[in-house]
């Protein structure tokens, strides 16, 4: 492990987190949909130090064919992280954990999505985690959800995810790495906005139960923030992918000038 | 009043989730879903409303669903790598002109290559024969496509005995200039012109004359011999 001292404190005597957060703020957040040119949906995510890139495949063909569903499509998620995404050098094979975030990250889009429209198909979704720097499942599930949108799959929301932790006792939204592996405890959350339902609660660590429901409203309310800059990037990407009609706008107004300046100037030499 | 209707007015920009409008105004369509009586938007993209049919839909900026399928009459360039003799399986390589990376397969079925009558697949379409045809469903795997029409087809073919480009003569009658091969394929009108394959009207096969009275006059002819008998 490369040299890291554990933080003498994880919130100071102001009440300020060791990057200077208050404890209900979350990381500036970076959202961009559309960065690869070959996905059929594709999105990457600034959380912090945190960097991840999404991509989604298909709807397309399922191969082993033995894995089709009858009655919906297939979400076949894929949590990697790069060999150099980690202080200590990845080793590059999946790993346990990997798989396991996988398996959640699927569990978590499904619900918001209407896959049954799409019966025996796959939908693929590779999430590359390129810098780690906590928080990483509830980045890749708010970037995949993104990618999923860009890719056109139908779905009922987008999904938000975030992390509430705990360290001195206090609880805190969006933990960076340190806060994770030095507090007491975390609880990552993914919800659909509009209704609240939740498609996502882990636990790691021990909570009461007053912290526990004040984490999953302090969770929520972060998750709302984090949906407003998720449907801003979607927005954004539209409007990049089609400035036609801004450019039209402009000629009409190019026109309108030269045939006030051609006025203008009769007037002029009278 | 238009602008009273619904939340949402044509070419507003919405994300998955977004409010358009109440069921009883307008009907929920591609790219968008209902759900206790209010119809939400299902993907990103702008607002299209049909005030004649009354119905909402949400498209991208070429006014299609943005999606990786193709739909109804989307045209379509593949490779066919399978032909039985009712069907024809074929792996796209191209929607509108654009590449796919995704595997993806389409089928063409044997009522779907002419209007004529075809009696096997196989006059028609050979393996790995490079074809162009249009969607017949929209966002549904395998695609069913449609060779009927002008401009869809085969647009190359290679021989089945040598392997060496098949050169049309006229119609659909090909021939290999390596070894003489005479083959049939439901062409497209410009079969070939992008591979460099010039049309040989001249080595068209050679057909029996049809002439109805010749052949009776034949007849008549046998005919009479065996009274004569």
């Amino acid at each position: 492990m490369s040299p890291e001292t554990k933080p003498d404190f994880l919130i100071n005597p102001e009440g300020l987190r060791l990057d200077g957060r208050r404890p209900d703020e979350i990381r500036p957040t970076e959202l961009e949909v559309g960065i690869l040119k070959k996905a059929d949906g594709s999105a990457m995510i600034k959380q912090g130090n945190t960097h991840i890139l999404a991509a989604v495949y298909g709807p397309r063909e399922l191969h082993p064919r033995h894995l089709t569903l009858n009655d919906r499509a297939y979400l076949r998620c894929e949590y990697r992280m790069a060999t150099f995404s980690v202080p200590d050098r990845k080793r590059p094979a999946p790993s346990r954990r990997e798989r396991e975030i996988s398996m959640v990250i699927s569990n978590a889009l499904e619900p918001a999505l209407f896959l049954e429209e799409f019966p025996k198909a796959v939908v693929d979704v590779y999430i590359q985690v390129i810098q780690a720097d906590g928080g990483t499942r509830c980045a890749s599930i708010n970037a995949a959800s993104l990618a999923l949108a860009d890719a056109g799959i139908p779905m009922r929301s987008l999904v938000p995810a975030v992390a509430v932790g705990k360290a001195d006792d206090k609880l805190l939204v969006d933990l960076g790495d340190m806060e994770d592996k030095y507090g007491g405890g975390d609880i990552p959350m993914a919800i659909i906005p509009r209704t609240e339902e939740i498609t996502l609660l882990q636990q790691d660590g021990s909570f009461k139960k007053e912290e526990l429901i004040e984490a999953i409203r302090m969770g929520i309310n972060s998750c709302k923030y984090l949906h407003e800059l998720q449907k801003e990037a979607l927005k954004r990407a539209y409007a990049k992918r089609a400035p036609a009609e801004d450019d039209e706008e402009d000629e009409y107004e190019d026109d309108l000038e030269t045939d006030l300046g051609e006025s203008d100037l009769p007037e002029e030499e009278d | 009043m238009v602008n009273d209707l619904a939340d949402v007015k044509s070419g507003d920009i919405v994300v998955p989730g977004d409010q358009l409008c109440v069921i009883e105004e307008l009907f929920p369509s591609m790219g968008t879903y209902e759900l206790d009586g209010v119809v939400y938007a299902a993907t990103a993209g702008s607002v299209e409303m049909d005030l004649k049919k009354r119905t909402i839909r949400v498209v991208d900026e070429e006014g299609r669903m943005r999606i990786a399928l193709p739909q109804e009459g989307d045209e379509i360039v593949g490779e066919a790598t399978n032909v039985y003799d009712q069907r024809a399986e074929i792996s796209v390589i191209k929607i509108n002109g654009e590449n796919v990376h995704s595997p993806l397969v389409g089928e063409i079925h044997i009522s779907n290559v002419t209007r004529r009558y075809v009696k096997s697949m196989r006059n028609v379409v050979n393996q790995g024969d490079i074809v162009r045809a249009h969607a017949l469903n929209t966002h549904e795997i395998p695609i069913e496509l449609s060779l009927v029409g002008k401009e869809y087809g085969v647009l190359f073919s290679r021989c089945v005995k040598c392997g060496y480009p098949l050169t049309l003569t006229t119609r659909n009658n090909m021939i290999c200039l390596r070894c003489e091969n005479r083959e049939t394929r439901e062409v497209t009108e410009d079969y070939g012109e992008k591979f460099g394959l010039e049309k040989r009207p001249e080595l068209a096969p050679r057909r029996k004359s049809y002439d109805r009275r010749g052949r009776d006059s034949r007849r008549r002819g046998s005919d009479r011999r065996s009274r004569r008998r």
